[in-house]
């Protein structure tokens, strides 16, 4: 009892003086810098559950200033003096372009489907507005939500995906599984829904009936003429040849994604109107595109849009602007930039002119960084300190300020640091320290 | 360190001492029975009566009977004691087989009405024996208006975390220890196997006779799987009187509460039957206005702080208990078949938090139960007790959700804008209020049955041998998409508990002490189908596989009687568990792999503790406890978590992650409690008592075998700071000559806690501290009590889970009636 009193004690004095640190105000080097156009970065890192489950018991964050990102000496514990974010699990975060304002969508426990917005004052100073908007009943619960252009947020969900058979057991003959697509406008702003819709998932019968179909939806981006939302999708497919019964008695039947034939797959709806739902295939990969926690969508400085087959992909594909369908004469192989195999995107941001960084891992393994060139089809890697101990499977965002991108680095349980990438120049800061804690990692800079 | 704080020490009221365990001895004993009464005529209640020098011991019934067994033959000295009476003290000589008295006392001054005898012989009996046990009497709570569970949680190291009012999800905290760990038992069957109808959230304290809460370490009679403990709820044996009492009770949020219940035994052939009855309706209709009571609008901004009425919240429950059977008869000390019965009907207004209303959910419980019990002391033999409980239950659990309109805590359905026009959210098709839309029931047979020999083998020196057996037939039924049952994979549990210990009465019996050892032995046998293609088309084979599993345990209690009324107790244990089906072999359903190289877990439990009391000074008594317990397990079976798998055909859910279970964890919960009370002048009766603990974190490395952060770290979520307090005060010939007035006054207070790792305001279940005054008035007769409650008188914002507010203040008031003495 004692013994934990006193180190009570020692823990609040910890933070008390760490505190009193982060309060000052960073002496700014003397020289404008290019990264000072914002006055924070966000920092976001996950905790571990209950059981001591990593990246499942909710979400930290903690605002630096770039004097501070680029300072090696600089060190920041978001897990002693960082701000809970209100998310029972990980929150799925997103920020406004210049950093000001944060924004989160629990993702399960009591709240959520819960909406939050926060003003990024610094260190672990968050303002939550006190605007709050309930989701879970247009697109549940766990939402797969974007910020698809500034100011506009669009959460989706593919709800409700059910096996339709006929015949009984145990002759059950599969007929098609189809589930229903949710779509909800959130008005970052104001903090209000102003429009939400709801269809079958238009996937044509003669692909049902092959055993196709669409389990979960993901990383909405509005085009450049904000009239059009392409959403990606998880596409997969059993074998209807192939049944089998589960423990409870029910129908299955074996996965059959070896005999896919089409290609990535969006959907695309109309905006603001969420109507005219159709589908466009590309017919360069057939990797799926939905991702995990990440936008992999952005719209680029030519105004078309470019993804990539995340996280299970090594392409960028691009939809073209001038007729909102994939242009099949444009592929980005990350495989061939690299001059590697099995690259997998798990992480990217389109930054300028056809510049980006890209997080990816090698079959699976490690974390590694690249910066690439989408016109020249190029890609250069950037080398860390941790490679072998990451993983960017939780990865949510890169901060881009100028000329920097800011891109927190820790392998799960341990120390690690904020690397600053200026992508003009390649130069690369390893910049702030970022400390351990068991069971978690850094996310994400916003 | 834990000494020093057990400064604060407790008490218990332990007016007597006697022992439940009759000792059964070589030499010649005789049987003593009588009747006491006062000069003038009228019999004495409630008087201990007592040969000295030894542990024989009992108390006059209400008619001022008693009857004293196993009185080894000589000249013996019967001390007779009682608040209200002259002590008596004269000696007997004991010479023949059966004897028959009838001992005069005088009264004292003050002429008493009744003694208000809080705490009773066995009471003392058990908490002296060497476990870290709590025993709490029903007598006077059963005439107010209390539920069995709020008796439990002002017990001692008990914490009741009820998810919401009357009815509702209940989960039983002791000193740190839950869920599974802790096993609830009704006359030491598992108390499931009466069926969820037949729980402690509508079983009256009425048909109660007392209840044993065990922190750590079991006795033999209630040995399983627990390694944090277990309460066992002991129903009313006794058979000393007709009588007939019935008590009903009305109160805010609509609830009406009756029970009923009666006693008729013929003396002569020692034909005995009991019934009892209770009802229970509620319509748990409270306000609820904290941060989880939320209002959501069209446009989907949320309010929160709304004030919200309760509603899809009735809780209907009723239930009967028949037994007939015989009473001290010569083949038998008890003999009794019952019939147990209950149905309950239960809306479920949300999930495990508010987050939103359901509508529409609700469960149905259903039990019949049959039930043997026997027990018989020298039977076939001197010196051999036996006592078999058997029990079977049929049981069922039906469960429908099957709207799928998404409700405001208005009541009304929740809107928003779709296409551009304000409409009530569409239901999703196929979805229910929680999941998908279901109707299931679940039909269970269940045999319980457990058998205990017990054997003296020379005085002070006894042997029980135990043995538990348990088989569960389950058959799910999906009512709403009915799947062929040829197809389902079933799993046939049963389970055998071998225990045996040895008591010994050292010392001049101050010193007791117990060793214990189980074994644990699960059958499960695993059918499932394997579809076979036969011309072109599929057939079933059905494929039995077998597991066994055993587990092993070991533990010891000892208690010294170190001066006069001052108990030094102490228990140990050292138990496995071995890893289930699931967890060796996975569970693809659940995304979870095979582990075939788990080995079982180890708990090791310490308790030590002082019971002292009561102390007496003139009209002043005081009696105190105090314990501290430490309890380890090593080896703790815990899911890995195999990061971002997403299983191929499931996508659509959250997150899925393939895991499988290892042998990581540790768990530690070391803490102390304490009670104290204190009488004066048999009219004041105050009580305090706490508990505190810590729950820690003791994995020491995590998966990537680096130290782990969170070392040593209080556990989230769990209640770790309890508290209560209680008064009551009696005035006699109040209002009415003869009369008994009781005013009693309670608080507690739980201590704020975190439900997450983070420091977070906002994930912190806050402080409760509550007050509560009731006071009762027994008319003259006798016959009738009236009682009123007042509870939560502040209104008090209160949350023993995350998210879900218990009722604020309410009123109840209770008549119980008695007509005894009867035939």
């Amino acid at each position: 009892m004692k013994k934990n009193l006193f180190t009570a004690a020692i823990l609040s004095m910890t933070l008390v003086f760490a505190a009193c640190k982060d309060d000052e105000p960073a002496p700014g080097p003397g020289v404008e810098t290019p990264g000072s156009a914002r006055e924070f970065v966000s920092l976001t890192a996950s905790i571990p559950d209950e059981a001591g489950t990593a990246g499942n018991g909710g979400t930290m964050a903690y605002a630096i200033t770039h004097e501070q990102a680029i300072d090696p000496n600089f060190s920041v514990n978001i897990y002693q003096n960082g701000f809970g974010l209100r998310s029972a699990r990980t929150a799925r975060v997103q920020a406004s372009e210049d950093g000001t304002e944060l924004y989160n969508i629990q993702y399960t426990g009591e709240d959520g489907g819960v909406f939050n917005k926060y003003l990024v004052k610094g260190a672990k100073d968050y303002q939550d507005t006190g605007n709050e908007l309930d989701l879970s009943d247009i697109v549940g619960t766990s939402p797969r939500w974007t910020k698809a252009a500034e100011n506009i947020g669009i959460g989706v969900h593919l709800t409700g995906s059910t096996t339709v058979t006929e015949g009984a057991a145990p002759n059950h003959i599969f007929k098609y599984t189809r589930g229903k697509v949710r779509i909800a406008v959130i008005d970052l702003e104001n903090a209000k829904v102003p429009n939400s819709t709801e269809f079958d998932f238009p996937l044509p019968a003669e692909l049902e009936a092959q055993g196709y179909s669409v389990g979960r939806i993901d990383v909405p981006v509005l085009n450049q003429a904000k009239n059009k939302i392409f959403i990606g999708c998880n596409v997969s497919k059993i074998d209807p040849a192939k049944l089998s019964y589960n423990t409870a008695g029910e129908p299955v039947w074996a996965n059959d994604a070896a005999n896919r034939t089409i290609g990535t797959t969006t959907l695309v709806v109309d905006y603001p109107s969420l109507q005219n739902p159709k589908l466009i295939y590309s017919t360069l990969s057939k990797t799926n595109n939905h991702s995990y926690r990440t936008m992999t969508q952005y719209v680029g400085t030519d105004g078309h849009v470019y993804q990539a087959t995340a996280t299970g992909g090594k392409d960028i594909l691009r939809i073209s602007k001038s007729n909102d369908e994939y242009d099949n004469g444009y592929h980005f192989n990350l495989d061939a930039a690299l001059s590697l195999t099995d690259t997998r995107i798990q992480a990217w941001r389109y930054i300028q002119d056809g510049v980006g960084l890209v997080l990816y891992n090698i079959a699976g393994k490690g974390g590694y960084m690249a910066l690439i060139d989408l016109n020249a089809k190029t890609a250069a890697k950037i080398s860390s300190d941790y490679e072998a101990g990451l993983d960017f499977g939780q990865y949510q965002n890169l901060a881009v300020s100028g000329d920097y991108v800011y891109v927190p680095l820790t392998p799960t349980g341990q120390a690690g640091r904020l690397y600053v990438v200026n992508w003009k120049t390649k130069e690369v800061i390893k910049g702030t320290t970022l400390t351990g804690q068991s069971g978690s990692s850094y996310l994400g800079s916003y | 360190m834990l000494l020093r704080h057990s400064l604060l020490i407790t008490a218990i009221v332990t007016l007597f001492n006697f022992n439940i365990l009759a000792q059964t001895t070589s030499q010649k004993t005789a049987v003593i029975k009588g009747r006491l009464k006062e000069e003038k005529g009228s019999v004495v209640s409630f008087a201990t009566i007592r040969i000295t020098g030894t542990n024989i011991a009992t108390f006059s019934e209400t008619d001022g009977t008693f009857l004293l067994k196993e009185v080894p033959y000589g000249n013996q000295e019967i001390v007779i004691t009682s608040v209200e009476i002259k002590a008596k003290a004269f000696k007997f000589n004991v010479d023949k087989p059966y004897h028959e008295i009838s001992p005069v006392v005088a009264k004292t001054a003050l002429d008493l009405n009744e003694v208000q005898i809080v705490e009773k012989t066995e009471k003392k009996q058990i908490e002296t024996q060497g476990f870290a046990v709590a025993v709490i009497e029903t007598k006077e709570a059963s005439l107010r208006n209390l539920t069995t569970n709020e008796l439990l949680d002002r017990a001692v190291g008990v914490r009741v975390r009820q998810n919401g009012g009357i009815g509702s999800r209940v989960e039983y905290n002791l000193n740190g220890m839950s869920g599974s760990a802790v096993g609830i038992f009704l006359d030491g069957i598992e108390i499931a196997t009466y069926g969820s109808s037949f729980n402690l959230n509508n079983i009256p304290p009425a048909m109660i006779e007392r209840i044993e809460v065990y922190k750590g370490v079991l006795p033999s009679h209630l040995t399983g799987d627990y390694v944090g403990g277990a309460i066992n709820v002991v129903l009313k044996k006794d058979a000393s009187q007709n009588n007939i009492t019935a008590a009903v009770a009305y109160g805010s949020f609509n609830t009406f509460q009756s029970d009923l219940s009666g006693i008729y035994r013929n003396k002569k052939s020692g034909f005995t039957t009991r019934a009892s009855g209770f009802y229970t309706y509620t319509d748990n209709s409270y306000t609820t206005w904290g941060k989880f009571s939320k209002f959501v609008h069209p446009d989907r901004t949320l309010e929160r702080y709304y004030k919200a009425k309760r509603f899809n919240n009735t809780y209907k429950s009723i239930g009967a208990r028949f037994e007939v059977g015989f009473t001290n008869v010569k083949w038998a000390d008890q003999f009794f078949l019952g019939y147990n019965i209950s149905d309950t009907y239960s809306e479920i207004p949300h999930g495990t938090t508010m987050a939103k209303p359901y509508v529409g959910r609700f469960g149905e419980y259903q039990a019949h139960v049959v039930s043997l019990n026997y027990n018989k002391n020298n039977f076939l033999a001197k010196g051999l007790a036996v006592n078999v409980n058997a029990v079977r239950s049929y049981r069922s659990t039906y469960v429908q959700d099957t709207v799928g309109q998404v409700y405001n805590w208005d009541g009304r359905p929740r809107m928003l804008i779709r296409n551009g026009v304000e409409i009530p959210v569409p239901p999703t098709a196929g979805m229910g209020q929680q999941g998908p839309k279901s109707i299931v029931q679940v039909n269970r047979q269940i045999t319980n049955m457990r058998t205990n020999l017990g054997y003296t083998v020379a005085p002070g020196h006894r042997v029980s041998l135990n043995h538990k057996l348990e088989t569960t037939d389950r058959d799910d039924n999906d009512l709403l998409n009915p799947v062929n049952k040829d197809l389902v994979t079933v799993s046939n549990v049963m389970n055998n508990i071998f225990a045996m210990n040895y008591e010994a009465q050292l010392l001049n019996d101050k010193l007791r002490t117990n060793l214990l050892a189980k074994y644990t032995f699960n059958r499960t046998i695993h059918t499932r189908p394997e579809l076979v293609e036969q011309d072109g088309a599929n057939i079933i084979n059905r494929i039995r596989n077998k597991t066994v599993n055993n587990n092993k345990g070991y533990g010891a209690t000892v208690s010294y009687n170190v001066v006069s009324k001052m108990y030094v107790i102490g228990s140990t244990e050292n138990s496995y568990v071995a890893a289930t089906e699931n967890q060796l072999y996975g569970d693809p359903e659940n995304n979870i792999l095979e582990s075939p190289g788990l080995i079982p877990e180890k708990n090791v439990n310490y308790n030590l503790g002082v019971r002292h009391g009561p102390i007496q000074r003139g009209k002043h008594k005081i009696t105190l406890y105090a314990s501290a317990f430490w309890r380890n397990g090593f080896d703790k079976i815990t899911q890995q978590a195999v990061e971002d798998q997403i299983v191929q055909g499931r996508e659509s859910d959250a997150d899925i992650q393939v895991t499988k279970y290892v042998n990581l964890g540790r768990t530690q919960s070391r803490g102390f409690e304490g009670e104290i009370i204190y009488i004066y002048d048999n009219r004041l009766n105050a009580l305090f008592n706490f508990s505190k603990f810590n729950t820690l974190f003791k994995q020491k490395f995590d998966q990537q075998g680096n130290p782990h952060d969170l070392y040593n770290l209080q556990l989230p979520n769990e209640p770790f700071f309890t508290m209560n307090g209680s008064f009551q005060y009696r005035l006699n010939d109040k209002f009415q000559k003869k009369s008994i007035l009781n005013i009693y006054y309670n608080t507690g207070f739980v201590g704020a806690f975190r439900t997450v790792w983070m420091d977070s305001e906002w994930f912190t279940t806050p402080t409760q501290f509550y007050h509560d005054i009731g006071a009762s008035y027994r008319l003259p007769s006798g016959k009738l009590v009236v009682s009123f409650d007042l509870k939560n008188i502040l209104n008090a914002e209160m949350y023993d889970n995350f998210g879900v507010q218990k009722p604020g203040r309410a009123i109840s008031i209770k008549l119980n009636y008695t007509i005894s003495k009867f035939l």
